[in-house]
């Protein structure tokens, strides 16, 4: 299954690291990512990831960092990349 | 002190160090284990007369580990610290211990200055980066006017919630700065949801529907003080218990009613009760994999009712028909169903117990370790708090031993680590004076730690060592003669040392026992009056742990089943 996410991290030292490890460590390969500063403070991350696992478990895994403060899913994946993936996600160019 | 004074004290410039400091005792602590090196002089610095209580371990897996049982005695962190580079590496073991069980910890490293960071300057490793799979959080203080808020927070993150190891990485350059106006931050607060009205409802109704109802306690039971609203709730409904590892002791494991440990290891009771149930409802628990055996078999015909404060543990391993998330005791008091009378499984459970009960009468010349460990959990009337290590005589402990605390049993039960109970029990020592404190451990584990000795000698730190000694890493040697074909893979210990003589020459009495006629007046020796003392007891080399789930296999097809040596007549 794939699964498109958006993350909001706080400002904090190695919140991407530690975002990244978690989601690879639990099982998901991250096949797309894209990174970018946040409006106001932080940043925000898009990841499309594929496992055979649970992508709300993953949402509630990563909703437990201190360093994140959302995480959305959407799935399945297919429909999103139809849609126009990464970009039409946040609206950016 | 005048008015002067106190205003001169006041305008008195500070560094990093002496604001570490500080700030700790803002937070509570009176007790720090740790050992010094370069990167973190400055901190070692300020400590002197700051009245904190530094314990020095002689390594620093020894202070982790420390902490880690003074955290779990206490409920709040325990404080563990080191310098840069090895002193760093050397807390990960520790650290990881924490993480896995769910344990509050502070560990604080020193780290190179900042600009040498990143030059692989002498002693630099990235203990920020190593140590991100195992801390709930961590924080690298960049700034001298950030400590305050950091230490701050990094106390409530390891105690909210599901609690678990924060680690603060100290830049020597930070911990020498002097502040001239600490940085304001906006203080984050955690607060655990609330239980659901509705799921509560919907527990109550399956539990009031129940047949066959069976609760599995688990370690967030004991982690967040939640024993008295589970004794309460287990009161009023009459649901037969068992519990994990970690749960041992959350209620009395002598109470009628108690199945015993579940699991790989557990009583065949628990076992064949969690197989049978048809609800089951797990407090404070995760799944584990020790803990279920094959997963897909695990409780077949149970609908499962799943309380924990963290949301990721819902569902994890095993979907739940019901989820009650949040802080356990006040959803264990909000539960109030009403019983149906399940008489005949009462007898089921009852049955199951005595049937499984231990049996002490093994055949053999040796010292049988089940019967000792029994014996010493009853030496007086409270239960000592007992401090083990990793192996067969960890599950001997959680087998035979009595608790009706789970504070006094301390086991590294996720991670599993050797060498983990000589510093637990340094760390349980000093963090409750009053208690009697054992730690049980095997002639493997020993080892990997006996370095600690010194630190009992030098503090006084009253802890009792039994030490199992079958001259084998022998649960390893067991699974090697299980499912390895009888093939023995480095599992010989035959050379230890002379572990009486070892103690001796730390500086601890000890006494060297092998027939079982020995053991109670070695008993009343070791927990009599005189201070840290050693029994060595050697016993069986091919002593076993029975039952045992076999890896892959389901809960209810335990091999040792009932009598043990009996089993073990059919493998020879």
């Amino acid at each position: 299954m794939r699964y498109a996410m958006q993350i909001q991290l706080r400002n904090s030292e190695g919140a991407v690291i530690r975002t990244l490890g978690l989601v690879e460590r639990r099982g998901f390969r991250i096949e797309t990512i894209r990174l970018e500063e946040a409006q106001g403070d932080g940043q925000s991350m898009e990841l499309l990831v594929s496992s055979e696992r649970s992508g709300d478990l993953l949402k509630r895994q990563l909703e437990r960092l201190h360093d994140v403060i959302w995480v959305a899913l959407q799935r399945p994946a297919a429909q999103w990349a139809a849609q126009g993936g990464l970009r039409q996600m946040t609206g950016s160019n | 002190m005048s008015l002067l004074q106190q205003q001169t004290e006041k305008a008195a410039p500070k560094n990093g160090s002496q604001l570490m400091i500080e700030a700790l005792k803002r937070n509570g602590v009176k007790h720090i284990f740790g050992y010094p090196g370069g990167a973190i002089m400055p901190l070692y610095d300020a400590l002197v007369d700051s009245g904190l209580q530094h314990y020095l371990c002689r390594h620093e897996q020894g202070a982790a580990f420390a902490a880690d049982a003074y955290g779990r005695v206490t409920r709040r962190p325990g404080v563990c610290m080191a310098t840069s580079g090895p002193g760093a590496t050397n807390l990960v073991t520790g650290i990881a211990n924490a993480y896995m069980d769910s344990v509050p910890m502070i560990a604080i490293t020193g780290q190179v200055p900042s600009p040498l960071q990143g030059t692989d300057a002498f002693q630099e490793v990235d203990i920020f980066g190593i140590t991100l799979p195992v801390v709930k959080h961590s924080f690298v203080i960049r700034d001298v006017a950030d400590i305050d808020a950091i230490v701050d927070e990094a106390f409530h993150i390891a105690c909210s919630g599901r609690p678990g190891p924060v680690l603060i990485d100290f830049p020597k350059d930070v911990s020498v700065a002097m502040l001239e106006q600490a940085r304001e931050a906006n203080r984050w607060h955690y607060r655990p949801p609330e239980p659901d009205q509705a799921a509560l409802r919907a527990a109550e109704e399956m539990l009031a529907t129940a047949r066959r109802p069976l609760v599995i306690g688990g370690g967030g039971i004991a982690i967040g003080d939640n024993v008295e609203a589970f004794r309460a709730f287990i009161e009023r409904t009459g649901l037969p218990v068992t519990t994990t590892l970690k749960a041992m002791g959350v209620i009395d494991t002598d109470q009628e009613g108690f199945l015993g440990m579940l699991g790989m290891h557990g009583n065949e009771a628990a076992n064949h009760a969690v197989q049978n149930c048809d609800v089951l409802m797990v407090v404070g628990g995760r799944f584990d994999d020790r803990v279920t055996g094959k997963l897909t078999h695990f409780a077949p015909t149970a609908r499962v009712i799943h309380m924990d404060i963290d949301p990721a543990e819902v569902a994890k391993l095993r979907q739940p028909d019901v989820a009650v998330v949040g802080e356990l005791a006040p959803a264990l008091n909000a539960l109030q169903p009403a019983m149906r009378n399940n008489e005949s499984w009462g007898r089921q459970c009852a049955a199951w117990r005595r049937e499984f009960a231990w049996r002490y009468d093994a055949p053999g010349e040796g010292i049988y370790a089940p019967r000792l460990l029994r014996d010493l959990s009853r030496h007086s009337a409270q239960p000592p708090t007992i401090a083990c290590d990793v192996g067969q005589h960890q599950m001997w402990v959680a087998q035979h031993c009595r608790f009706n605390d789970p504070l006094q049993h301390l086991t590294s039960g996720g991670l599993g680590a050797m060498g983990y109970g000589l510093p637990a029990a340094i760390g349980a020592k000093v963090a409750k004076p009053e208690a009697t404190v054992v730690n049980v451990s095997g002639d493997g584990s020993f080892m990997m730690n006996i370095q600690e000795l010194a630190t009992l000698k030098r503090y006084g730190i009253d802890v009792r060592i039994v030490l199992l000694d079958n001259s084998m890493l022998g649960m390893v040697r067991q699974w090697q003669k299980l499912f390895f074909d009888g093939k023995y893979s480095e599992v010989d210990l035959s050379d230890n040392p002379d572990f009486s003589k070892v103690a001796e020459a730390f500086g601890v009495r000890a006494r060297q026992i092998d027939r079982p006629e020995q053991v109670e007046d070695a008993l009343d020796w070791l927990l009599g009056p005189g201070g840290p003392a050693l029994l060595h007891v050697q016993i069986d080399p091919e002593e076993n742990v029975w039952p045992l789930v076999p890896p892959g296999s389901a809960n209810h097809q335990m091999m040792g089943t009932g009598r043990s040596k009996q089993w073990e007549g059919m493998m020879e």
